[in-house]
C-alpha cells in the first residue's frame, strides 16, 4: 500500500510538471504569435517562406484591401539591395 | 481392704498419670511439630502467594497488552481503509488528468509545428528586411542594412507603453526630430507608422555618406522592371518603378 501510494504521488508530481510545461509552451506560443503580428503590422509584408529560390512576399493594405506580390531574384541582388528595395515599397504604401 | 483400696487408688493414679503424661506428650509433640513447621509453611505460603500474585499480574499484563493490540489493530484497519479510499481517489484524479494531458499533448504537437512556421517567418523578417523586434522592459526595434558602408551596423530604439502614453527609453543613434515623432505617436497611437518613420529617420541620418551609393541603388533599381525581376499581381495597377533621385 505504501509503495502504491508513493508511486501515485510520483505520478501526480509528473503530471503537474507536464501541465506546467504545457502552460509555458502556450504562453511562449502566444508571445511568438504577437511578435509575428508586430512584424507584419509594421512592415505590411507577408513573406512567402516556402520559396527558396526567390525572395518574395505580399504587400498588404488592409484599408484598401489590396494584396500585391513582390519578388526578387536573390542570385542577382545583394541582401542589402533587396532589403532596401522592399522597404522602399513599404514606404510608398 | 485398705491395702486393696490403696493399691487400686495407686493404680488409678498411675493410669491417670500415664494418661495425663500421654496427653501432655501428644500435646507437646503437636505443638512442637507446629512450631517447627510454621516458618516453612509461612515461607511456602508466602511463596505461593507471591507466585499467585505474579501470575495474576502477568495475566493482567497480557490482558492489557491484548486490549492495546486490538485497539491498535482497529486503528490500523481504519487507517488502511482511509488510505485505500485516498488511493482510489488519487487513481481516479490521475486517470482524468492523464486523459487531459493526452489531449493537450496532441494539441502541443500541432502547436509546435505551427510555432516552427512562425519562427521561420520571423527569421525572414530578420534576414530579408534586416528588422528585429524584442520584448522586454519596453519593445526594442533594431534595423540593419541601413549603413551601406557597414550593413551589419545596428540602428535601434526602445519604446515603453505605460499609463496611457509611449516613452522612448533609448535611441541609437539619436535622431534630431525624435521628439516630434514621439508626440505624433502619442497623438495617433499608431506605433506601426512610428516604427516605419524611425527607420526612415535612421536612413536619412546616414544619407550624407550614402549620397553616391543611394544614386547607384536607384539607378540599378530602375533597370529591374526591364529584367522582369519584380512582378505584381495586384487587382489594381502594377507597382510603379522607383523614381531616380
Amino acid at each position: 500500500m505504501a509503495d502504491e501510494l508513493k508511486d501515485l504521488n510520483s505520478q501526480v508530481a509528473l503530471i503537474e510538471e507536464q501541465r506546467l510545461a504545457i502552460k509555458r509552451n502556450k504562453r511562449d506560443q502566444l508571445r511568438t504569435e504577437k511578435k509575428l503580428s508586430m512584424y507584419a503590422s509594421v512592415t505590411k509584408v507577408i513573406p512567402k517562406i516556402d520559396d527558396s529560390v526567390k525572395t518574395s512576399g505580399y504587400m498588404v493594405d488592409r484599408d484598401k484591401r489590396i494584396i500585391e506580390k513582390f519578388e526578387f531574384d536573390t542570385d542577382k541582388r545583394a541582401d542589402y539591395e533587396t532589403c532596401n528595395s522592399i522597404w522602399e515599397i513599404i514606404k510608398r504604401k | 481392704m485398705v491395702k486393696k483400696t490403696m493399691s487400686s487408688l495407686k493404680l488409678m493414679c498411675e493410669n491417670d498419670m500415664i494418661e495425663q503424661r500421654q496427653k501432655i506428650d501428644s500435646f507437646m509433640a503437636m505443638h512442637f511439630q507446629r512450631s517447627r513447621d510454621s516458618p516453612l509453611e509461612r515461607a511456602q505460603a508466602t511463596s505461593r502467594s507471591q507466585v499467585k500474585n505474579r501470575k495474576e499480574a502477568r495475566q493482567i499484563e497480557i490482558s492489557n497488552s491484548l486490549t492495546a493490540t486490538q485497539s491498535r489493530i482497529e486503528v490500523l484497519r481504519r487507517t488502511l481503509n482511509l488510505q485505500r479510499s485516498k488511493r482510489d481517489e488519487h487513481k481516479a484524479i490521475i486517470s482524468q488528468q492523464l486523459q487531459g494531458l493526452s489531449a493537450s499533448t496532441d494539441n502541443t504537437g500541432k502547436v509546435i509545428e505551427g510555432e516552427a512556421d512562425i519562427q521561420e517567418a520571423i527569421s525572414w523578417y530578420n534576414q530579408v528586411l534586416g528588422f528585429d523586434v524584442e520584448a522586454g522592459h519596453g519593445v526594442k526595434f533594431t534595423f540593419v542594412n541601413i549603413d551601406a558602408n557597414n550593413p551589419s551596423r545596428e540602428f535601434s530604439f526602445t519604446v515603453h507603453y505605460g499609463d496611457g502614453f509611449y516613452t522612448l527609453l533609448d535611441c541609437d543613434p539619436k535622431l534630431n526630430d525624435i521628439e516630434e515623432l514621439l508626440q505624433e505617436l502619442n497623438g495617433t497611437n499608431n506605433l506601426f507608422r512610428f516604427v516605419r518613420l524611425m527607420k526612415d529617420g535612421f536612413v536619412k541620418a546616414t544619407l550624407p555618406r550614402l549620397s553616391i551609393h543611394s544614386e547607384n541603388l536607384h539607378q540599378e533599381t530602375s533597370v529591374v522592371p526591364a529584367s522582369a525581376s519584380v512582378m505584381s499581381n495586384s487587382s489594381d495597377t502594377s507597382i510603379p518603378a522607383p523614381e531616380n533621385k
